[in-house]
């Protein structure tokens, strides 16, 4: 085991330092994750629509909800079908952190660039398009975010192309003037770029996006390349490294724009196929209860004979159901323990193949919307807006705690051993003596 | 005084070294003693050594022991620099990962 972990953490640690402490990925990370306010808004109007359709309502009840889903309908375009919007500005706001300039200019700049870059115009009228404003402009939104704010970072911080008013003039005046070329600059370059490569290619600009994202879209909504990712969550987070948030720019982008797929699919206005990696799908089904499905451990905990993992399992109970592992994680400890290696990297996969093939089957709805930050299972619950997602949610869990259970049997012996044997450094933080 | 602690720069040495801050604060001979306890990622420790008195590295950063150590030196600090225990960490046990840091500044100082 020891040389296989050395083996490990000489080749695969270097690479996920790099992309946990990568700015860009950072950026993209937080942006992306800054959206739950935005959709649990737009879910209002999608929720009201979907009332009438429950069976067995009188008649007033479906004329009350449709009347709420007619009202609320233009909450639905201001959120998710200007879903890119919001991550072009979180991703300029992130990035201009990284980067340490103006956060207003940054989101600024961001936006107006994500606009020039995401609007189409119609050939004969010249009105505008702005179906890409919704979840399928989100790669454009990344991509432009960044690249709009790194140069004004360059014109601001490297070459300082800035006006200085000097002192004597208020703040937000002065920063706007210092800001004012380099926004200015960032805006012109992308512009010109944008109409030399459409002149070139003659196909505008947030399409070749697309395009250029279209393997990792195709890749990461297959049940391998999801398997794949969760994988490597799962070993990173062995070695106690944030295998979540490591992996999560490679699939929150294309699970956003899933959830305006299937809402699309379920209101009739597309036949496609329904897409089953959404932020729900990971967060409530494939990692439901924290990374690894630790509320499995918590409950094998709870039972234990070992007092230590008794008294774990309590104090891990209510942030479980938020979805939060790490008391399990480092208490237990998974956390490059060999006996928890096996079933820590098996589990998270296990309860996504699940999962997928319960909405892949068509036996539960697939989610159309995210789901609120609530207790679950009630956030998945109303984000899929089916009961059954319950029953699937449930057999997750049992599976869990069955793959988990002859493993934690070791653990639990060796942590009843310990608790027999009192070998342990038994001084307090009272009897260090300050002699240095 | 200064202990630092280093990792790849992830969420999970923050939690114990949030935990590792409150067991002083709660320990009547630690806390009005100045002890600052900080974690830092391996791209960005070197510039956060002043007043450091000791190093300590996550388990899953042990092979950068040498290095930190010769980093350390050379900005003129003379500091020794501890792998945390493998289940200290692990089951995030503030304590005995502040017991061996006060050992090794002791034991750093006895060598001269």
């Amino acid at each position: 085991m020891d040389k296989f972990e050395q083996l490990l953490s000489k080749w695969l640690l270097p690479i996920a330092a790099k992309l946990e402490e990568n700015p860009q990925l950072a950026a993209v990370r937080r942006g992306m994750m800054t959206l739950v306010p935005v959709t649990l808004v737009g879910s209002i109007p999608t929720i009201f629509s979907q009332l009438p359709n429950i069976p067995g309502m009188p008649q007033w009840f479906v004329d009350a909800t449709t009347f709420l889903g007619q009202v609320t309908q233009p909450m639905n375009f201001a959120t998710m079908g200007c879903l890119a919007l919001y991550v072009a500005a979180f991703v300029g706001y992130y990035y201009s952190q990284q980067r340490k300039v103006w956060d207003i200019g940054a989101i600024v700049t961001s936006i107006c660039a994500f606009i020039i870059m995401a609007t189409l115009y119609d050939p004969e009228t010249g009105a505008t398009i702005t179906s890409y404003y919704g979840g399928t402009g989100i790669f454009t939104a990344l991509v432009f975010g960044l690249i709009s704010v790194e140069i004004l970072h360059i014109f601001r911080n490297k070459l300082h192309f800035t006006i200085n008013l000097g002192d004597g003039v208020p703040t937000p005046i002065l920063r706007s003037f210092e800001n004012l070329w380099p926004i200015l600059f960032s805006i012109l370059i992308l512009i010109v770029f944008k109409y030399g490569v459409e002149s070139v290619t003659g196909v505008a600009m947030v399409q070749l996006v697309e395009k250029l994202f279209s393997p990792l879209t195709a890749s990461v909504n297959t049940l391998g390349g999801m398997l794949l990712i969760l994988f490597i969550q799962q070993l990173l987070w062995w070695f106690g490294i944030h295998g979540y948030a490591v992996m999560a720019p490679i699939w929150m982008a294309v699970a956003f724009a899933n959830v305006d797929i299937n809402a699309a699919i379920v209101a009739g206005e597309s036949t496609e196929a329904v897409r089953v990696l959404t932020p729900n799908f990971m967060w409530d089904m494939a990692g439901t209860t924290g990374s690894g499905i630790c509320g499995a451990l918590c409950i094998l905990m709870l039972l234990s004979k070992s007092k230590r993992f008794k008294s774990i399992g309590r104090l891990s109970i209510i942030p479980e159901f938020f979805g939060i592992g790490e008391s399990v994680l480092f208490g237990l400890p998974v956390i490059l323990n060999p006996i928890m290696f096996i079933p820590w990297l098996l589990s998270t996969p296990i309860a996504a193949a699940i999962g997928w093939i319960a909405i892949e089957s068509g036996f539960m709805s697939p989610f159309v919307l995210v789901g609120p930050y609530i207790p679950l299972p009630f956030g998945a619950w109303i984000a899929c807006m089916d009961w059954k997602y319950l029953i699937v949610w449930a057999a997750i869990i049992a599976v869990s705690v069955l793959l988990y259970y002859p493993f934690f049997k070791i653990a639990e012996k060796r942590a009843l051993e310990s608790e027999g044997s009192k070998t342990k450094d038994t001084r307090t933080l009272e009897d260090i003596e300050f002699d240095f | 005084m200064k202990i630092l602690l280093v990792c790849y720069g992830g969420l999970s040495t923050s939690m114990l070294v949030n935990r590792m801050k409150k067991a002083v604060e709660e320990s009547p001979n630690l806390k009005d003693r100045g002890i600052v306890i900080e974690a830092w990622g391996k791209e960005e420790y070197y510039e956060k050594l002043d007043d450091t008195r000791v190093i300590m590295l996550g388990p899953q950063v042990s092979m950068l022991k040498d290095e930190v150590r010769r980093v350390a030196l050379d900005k003129g600090y003379d500091v020794p620099v501890v792998v945390i225990d493998k289940d200290h960490y692990g089951a995030m046990e503030a304590v005995p990962v502040l017991l061996a840091a006060f050992d090794a500044i002791k034991a750093h100082k006895k060598q001269g």
